[in-house]
């Protein structure tokens, strides 16, 4: 019994952890927003500036 | 007495430019930061605000990294002390949406498994903030421990006891029967306006 649950527990673990990567990971394959590389390229110019 | 200035010395000490490259490697990096900040505060624009002030921040400051160490973790550093000092302060504004906010770190009902998928997404929802923090640190944006306790400011053992407590309370919440949970999630404190 006490294998069984520890089989049980190693499923459940992994299937914790592929859910989790589905979350994360659907944010992180988006594309860039817009705001961001106008945002770094206004830092940028604001730098180069003397 | 001619003064001879040690390069040390004669170096810019208020603030470095940053170096060719940074840029790129800042944008990078968004993605990251984006899923981060929404693990924090949801789905939102002001998970985006909370990217654009980290970047902003971080450009700043720039001369403070340190070159060849791990340039995600000290954005991650920056996006959540932003988060703790400022965005806190505001949350009484959003009372009634605490407890989703992890729920909302989703891109909707594309995914296979969808109702597996909610459930998951519930279950995560409702774990401490710290423990959700810690298991997104390690288990989704593939962090080292010893990262994930410096940016969250805390030991190495205490970040392992949290992601330990955290996917044992996952896995209770994820065995629980249908009924028990949707009880459970009726009787999830509210801001009742009576």
């Amino acid at each position: 019994m006490e294998g069984a649950g520890a089989r049980l527990n190693g499923d459940i673990q992994a299937y914790i952890g592929g859910q989790l990567h589905a979350i994360y990971d659907a944010v992180v394959r988006e594309p860039i927003p817009d705001r961001f590389l106008k945002l770094l390229e206004d830092l940028q110019n604001t730098e180069s500036r003397p | 007495m001619t003064a001879t200035v040690s390069p040390v010395a004669a170096a810019p000490v208020v603030k470095a430019p940053p170096a060719p490259g940074v840029r790129e490697e800042l944008l990078a990096a968004v993605p990251r930061l984006r899923a981060f900040a929404m693990s924090l505060c949801g789905r939102s624009a002001r998970a985006d605000d909370l990217v654009q002030e980290t970047l902003v921040r971080a450009w700043a400051n720039i001369g403070m990294f340190e070159p060849g160490s791990n340039m995600a973790a000290w954005l991650y550093t920056i996006l959540r002390n932003q988060f703790y000092s400022e965005f806190r302060k505001h949350r009484h504004e959003v009372e009634d949406e605490d407890g989703v906010h992890a729920a909302r770190l989703t891109t909707g009902p594309v995914q296979e498994g969808h109702m597996e998928f909610l459930e998951f997404r519930d279950a995560l929802a409702r774990l401490a903030d710290d423990h959700r923090e810690a298991l997104i640190l390690i288990g989704a944006s593939g962090l080292s421990y010893e990262e994930a306790a410096g940016i969250c400011g805390c030991a190495v053992g205490t970040m392992k006891s949290r992601v330990n407590r955290a996917r044992a309370r996952l896995a209770e919440l994820l065995a629980e029967p249908e009924q028990a949970r949707s009880r459970s999630l009726g009787t999830a404190p509210r801001h009742d306006a009576s």
